[in-house]
């Protein structure tokens, strides 16, 4: 018979002892994208989508292009981070060539127009 | 005085191993990670931190949250292909019978899924009932079934 109590001890001494691999930077960045994309979207109620759902602006464009279609793109490491609202959907443009927030945005509008 | 922003930041700070922990035990669909699920956490505490009135500690505040978030991630990831166990984060998968004893705990209904990684994590039946929104003596009966059950469906 296996012992039961030993392993549940061991799944509470693991679930006590992991540790968030972030950074401080990463986690800050983290923080500040949840922030910043709740309130710069227009007054609009904003539902935040997947980190796997930011885009690199040129792929964003060509998503708009084609109906938005799903893509999933790294995007640690990046330092601008931009949500727009295209049709109803929330999606996250990411950016990794020190822009900000804002400068981000502004290189994705420059791109679709 | 301090904004709200900066009190969302501290609490994070303040409690990430607790959200990574929370984001790290539970099985998503292959196209989800870690990172995202705790993203995800972030923006449900950030969006609900307003409203977090004190009437239980932060600490349980914020497991509460995080356990919502990833219990509605993975009933959305149900019919979806299960990512492989984070074994970079929990060594212990390696090892046969303990991955047998986390999937078991994975596959546990909720309430008792949330009441049994509770107790792991150290939260006593008052707190639990706090989270899970049952009484205390609710919860102290369904833990004793659920790891009753638990360590029958293990031995078995």
């Amino acid at each position: 018979m296996r012992d039961f109590k030993q392993q549940m001890e061991r799944y509470g001494d693991e679930m006590k002892s992991t540790r968030c691999p972030l950074s401080d930077a990463e986690l800050n960045r983290e923080i500040r994208s949840v922030v910043w994309n709740t309130q710069t979207d227009d007054n609009q109620t904003v539902m935040p989508r997947r980190r796997s759902h930011w885009l690199w602006p040129s792929v964003a464009a060509a998503a708009c292009l084609a109906m938005l279609v799903p893509l999933s793109l790294p995007a640690r490491g990046a330092e601008g981070i931009a949500r727009v609202n295209v049709n109803g959907e929330h999606l996250y443009f990411v950016c990794n060539n020190g822009c900000s927030a804002e400068g981000t945005l502004e290189t994705f509008k420059t791109m679709i127009r | 005085m301090e904004t709200t922003e900066q009190r969302f930041k501290e609490m994070v700070h303040r409690h990430r191993d607790l959200i990574w922990r929370v984001c790290s035990s539970y099985r998503l669909s292959a196209a989800w990670t870690t990172e995202d699920a705790f993203h995800e956490v972030l923006c449900d505490l950030w969006r609900g931190l307003p409203g977090f009135d004190g009437r239980c500690s932060e600490r349980t505040w914020v497991f509460r949250v995080a356990t919502n978030t990833m219990v509605s991630l993975t009933r959305k990831a149900s019919n979806q292909p299960t990512a492989p166990p984070p074994e970079q984060y929990a060594p212990g998968y390696r090892d046969d019978d303990y991955r047998d004893l986390v999937a078991l705990i994975e596959a546990t209904p909720e309430p008792d899924r949330t009441i049994i990684k509770a107790h792991a994590q150290g939260f006593g039946y008052k707190e639990i009932a706090d989270i899970t929104g049952l009484t205390v003596a609710a919860v102290s009966m369904r833990l004793t079934r659920a790891l009753r059950k638990l360590r029958k469906q293990y031995n078995q």
